[in-house]
Parts: structure tokens; sequence; C-alpha cells
């Protein structure tokens, strides 16, 4: 059965080569995914990552296994485990739409306090990173 | 209502977050300990002592059915085995259930009908602290209830 999985991390990047570090996640990211079946988003904050995952269990157990143990997050916090039938982000090993102070503007108020996040955040936050791999063309 | 008190032992990351997700969504549960292998259950148990366990059966090192036959005879919390090939009706599950474990769950059932699931643990945390003794025939004394509600 395949799932999408949501989870928020603090990024421990160091601010003077922030964005080539976060270029270089989406990058791996997408090199991982493709050999593994799993698509996905992701968005950055200035202190946190949010990622929204989707593939087979066994799959998804390998990477956060990799993304716990990887130095640049911090507080790895899975929200949310769901099995799906379709996928939300087909076609994407990793979708990544740049820094964007409006994402983050949207995004901040959504990932605070992750230890309360309600249901609602949940779905606003899902459906804002599937909406950030939309407005582009899918990049297998 | 006192939350029934609960331990995960899972090795997958991902089933380990849904079930808490399930259990955290019901204010009659608590979930008091996370493990990722039966060893570490074994280790968690006693300092928190919760009223029902979730072992899978198919698990790195001691699997569930192992870690059943391990408790055997010792006091312990009521088990209720949640995996994928624990479906009512295989063999999987009946070994589960004459290993000692009070109910078996599908784990393909857990979100959508999760509150199922909180009965057959509400059910399985009542025979709290049952040592279980296993006599010629295979079956415990702990009343079985696996798949009661399927």
């Amino acid at each position: 059965m395949e799932r999408s999985l949501l989870y928020v991390s603090q990024q421990s990047l160091s601010s003077l080569n922030r964005e080539q570090a976060i270029e270089e996640i989406v990058a791996e990211a997408r090199s991982h995914n493709a050999l593994r079946g799993i698509t996905g988003a992701l968005a950055c904050t200035q202190d946190h990552f949010a990622q929204l995952l989707e593939g087979a269990t066994e799959e998804l157990d390998d990477l956060m296994d990799r993304i716990e143990r990887d130095h640049r997050h911090v507080d790895v916090t899975i929200i949310q485990v769901t099995p799906i039938l379709c996928r939300r982000l087909p076609g994407w090993s990793m979708a990544y739409s740049g820094p964007s102070t409006y994402v983050a503007r949207q995004i901040v108020p959504l990932i605070g306090g992750t230890t309360r996040m309600n249901s609602m955040r949940i779905e606003r936050l899902v459906s804002l990173l599937v909406g950030l791999a939309s407005p582009v063309s899918a990049e297998t | 209502m006192t939350a029934v008190r609960v331990m995960i032992v899972d090795d997958s990351v991902t089933m380990r977050a849904m079930l808490e997700q399930v259990m955290s969504a019901d204010d009659g549960c608590h979930v008091v300990g996370i493990a990722a292998d039966a060893e570490t259950a074994l280790r968690l148990m006693k300092p928190s002592w919760p009223d029902v366990m979730t072992p899978d059966v198919t698990m790195p090192g001691i699997g569930g059915l192992q870690f059943l036959r391990d408790i055997d005879g010792q006091r312990h919390p009521p088990i209720v085995v949640v995996s994928s090939t624990s479906k009512a009706g295989t063999q999987e599950s009946a070994q589960a259930i004459e290993a000692g474990a009070s109910a078996c769950f599908d784990k393909a059932d857990l979100l959508a009908d999760a509150r199922r699931f909180m009965r057959v643990l509400r059910k399985a945390a009542q025979s709290k602290s049952v040592p279980i003794r296993r006599g010629p025939g295979g079956h415990g004394s702990v009343a079985v209830i696996a798949n009661a509600e399927a």
C-alpha cells in the first residue's frame, strides 16, 4: 500500500550558503526519490523544512531514516501519514519552487508550534505543498 | 473515562507515526511509549507499564511472534498485534493468538476503521496484566477477542 507522509523539521543550515545547501538537498532528493519511486514536494522557511512524500511504506521508512540521520535536519517530526489510492504529486521526484517571501509568509504560521498542529492546519500545509508543485510542469 | 495507556512497537517509522496519529486523535488513548523493536519494548515495558502493547508481527531481531513467546508466562500488559499479515482467519493471526496475543488488527484498516481499532485496544486493556499460561491446547487464560469485531 502506498502512503503519503508529511513531516516538518528544523533546518540547521548556515545562513551564508543556505540557498546552495537547499539546492543540494533538492538535487539529492530528486535523484534518490526517482530511483525509489517516491514523489514529493518541499517548502522551506527561514527555520524549517516541510515536506510531503508519497510512496511505498518501506521506501518512506528508508527515506525517513536517512532524513533523521541528516545533520541538516533537526527535530524531525512526522505530522501525518495517510494511505493513498492515487498520488497528488505524480511526476515529481521532488517539487521545489525556490525561495519565496510569499511561500514563507503562507507557511510560517502553519509550521510554527508543530506539537499542537490541528487537522485544519495540516490540511492547509498539505494543500500548499501540493499547490507549489502545480503551477509548473513536472520534471522527472 | 481513564485513558488507555498504549505502547507502540513497530520497526517502521511510517507505521509508528501512523499509529501514534490514530491513537493521539482519541482522547481515550495515551501513548506512553514507542519502540522500534521488541528488545526496546521489553526494556521500556516495566518502567512505563502500559495498559496494552501493539507489536507488529514482522520486525527485525525478535519478531512479534517471538516477542510473544519470550514473555509467555511472565506478567505483561495485554497485547494487540497490529500487522499487515494479521487479517482475520490468517495463519499469522492464529499463531499470534496461540502465542498469547489478546487480539489482532490489520494495519490496512487502521485509518479507515480507527474507531474499531480503539475499541479493540480498550477491550484488550480490560484484561490487564494477566499472566498468559498456555495449556496443552495452546490457548492462554486471556479471553481471545481477536477479530471479534471484524
